[in-house]
């Protein structure tokens, strides 16, 4: 065993199961800590016997850790903040703490999601990563911030988006766990912005109408020419600064996919156009986008996705995960599909076709443009009925 | 020798690129540089991307060294490519 953990195999786990009602969080934290350490020495969780009801009983309870990497690369650093602790002195160590709890709150009380893992997983925070470091990333295991370097950012923790997008990465991989290139990766990146923003919006209490839709808005350097680093609303118009960060590069179409070997095929590019199909869904269902859209999303990228999901797939998903959740043929399944024609992303034929909703429905007139079929594009339609 | 090396990616994905010629610098810092290479240690032929699977928003980079490529994101870059990384990006 690594040193990392000398509790796991000195306090035996009745000891460690008292200590986790412990007054002190510190105490209560080492000792799911140590339980998690024992637990995943032992192997499979149904080795754990009695346990493992308790570790898996940890429903809606928040488990924070957040850490200061003191301007080094080592992880994940100095303990500063443990569960229930009060704030500190350090701005960036209370936003880490402050939005990993509404972020959880969020997956829990929208989704009933318990945490990252969807099993009460700790959620681990490292601030002052590096120096002047212009960075956020979730690294498989916890989530990591920089400080800016003050010229184009400000410190990341600022944003409670940026802390929603980076702990999706981690139910990303819990679930979907699409491959980070390419138009699987864009879907992962494009989750991340959603439930980013579906986490903002939620805290704000903001409706779809008023949401902003901007991802990473207060990240930008006081002087930089820009709005923040992407927006879901209008994707590629978040900054436009020659003299620091040129301009946004998103494409809101498939028309203008950005095929490049950089950022592993252009993840944070190409996630546009999936950005701005929700932007759309969110809009035309109207009300809280975390409801419907929100809802729509979450069901479609935790259980339908595979891991290689390219972008009709997601558009297929979220169509009949509209008509799971609403009903098929309703106005938030053809909502959907719209949403997504508009960006130049086609719902299978097949799926429109064969689904129930056109048994449900008089044979829809050609000028109707609010049905299923409708959707088809005539020349793809015309296609399919001459492979007949 | 002449070391290039591109960034990409990251939460913001806001480039960085930069290249020096060891040929064209001052004797002291092309030797600080070629130094900086032989610590990297750089395997003969590039090998695989060295990616952290389960990794997102990191760092991409791209080190050419005389025609060679050699990819690493930052989740999983040895800290002696980084020092070289971090050296060559601060030239730009």
């Amino acid at each position: 065993m690594n040193g990392q953990h000398p509790i796991c195999f000195i306090v035996p786990p009745h000891i460690l199961k008292h200590m986790t009602t412990h007054p002190d969080p510190a105490v209560r934290d080492r000792a799911h800590q140590a339980l998690e350490v024992a637990a995943a020495a032992r192997g499979a969780r149904a080795a754990i016997g009695p346990m493992a009801s308790f570790l898996a009983a940890s429903p809606g309870v928040k488990r924070r850790t957040t850490y200061d990497a003191q301007n080094g690369s080592t992880l994940p650093g100095k303990l500063v903040r443990g569960e229930g602790a009060k704030p500190t002195s350090d701005v960036a160590v209370n936003e880490a703490y402050d939005y990993a709890g509404d972020t959880y709150d969020f997956y829990d009380q929208v989704f009933g999601r318990n945490s990252v893992d969807g099993r009460g997983m700790r959620l681990d925070s490292s601030v002052h990563y590096r120096v002047k470091f212009n960075n956020a990333f979730w690294n498989g295991t916890q989530m990591v911030y920089g400080d800016g370097d003050g010229v184009i950012f400000v410190h990341f923790t600022g944003s409670i988006d940026v802390i929603g997008h980076e702990l999706t990465h981690g139910v990303t991989q819990f679930t979907s766990a699409l491959e980070y290139e390419d138009q699987s990766g864009a879907l992962n990146e494009h989750f991340s912005d959603v439930m980013g923003s579906l986490v903002k919006q939620w805290k704000k209490g903001q409706t779809a109408a008023q949401a902003d839709w901007l991802i990473g808005q207060g990240l930008l350097a006081p002087g930089v020419k820009g709005v923040a680093l992407r927006s879901m609303k209008a994707p590629g118009t978040a900054y436009n600064d020659p003299k620091t960060l040129g301009k946004d590069p998103q494409p809101a179409h498939m028309n203008n996919y950005v095929n490049t070997s950089q950022d592993n095929g252009g993840v944070h590019i190409n996630s546009g156009i999936p950005n701005k199909a929700f932007f759309n869904a969110a809009v035309a269902l109207g009300g809280n986008a975390w409801e419907k859209a929100g809802k729509i999303w979450f069901n479609a990228f935790s259980q339908k996705l595979q891991s290689n999901a390219q972008f009709v797939d997601a558009a297929n998903a979220t169509f009949q995960t509209a008509g799971e959740l609403f009903g098929p043929g309703k106005a938030e399944q053809i909502a959907i599909a719209e949403a997504w024609k508009a960006v130049g992303v086609n719902v299978a034929q097949q799926i429109l076709v064969g689904a129930p909703m056109i048994a449900l429905r008089p044979a829809p007139r050609p000028a109707a443009p609010a049905t299923a079929a409708a959707l088809v594009a005539p020349s793809r339609a015309k296609a399919a009925r001459k492979r007949k | 020798m002449r070391i290039s090396v591109q960034r990409s990616g990251g939460f913001a994905n806001i480039g960085a690129r930069a290249e020096v010629d060891t040929s064209a610098m001052a004797k002291e810092k092309a030797a600080e540089v070629q130094q900086l290479v032989k610590s990297a240690a750089l395997p003969p032929t590039p090998l695989a991307p060295l990616r952290a699977r389960q990794a997102a928003d990191v760092y991409q980079y791209e080190i050419t060294v005389d025609g060679k490529t050699y990819r690493a994101d930052d989740a999983s870059m040895p800290e002696a490519w980084r020092a070289l990384v971090d050296y060559i990006l601060a030239q730009s």
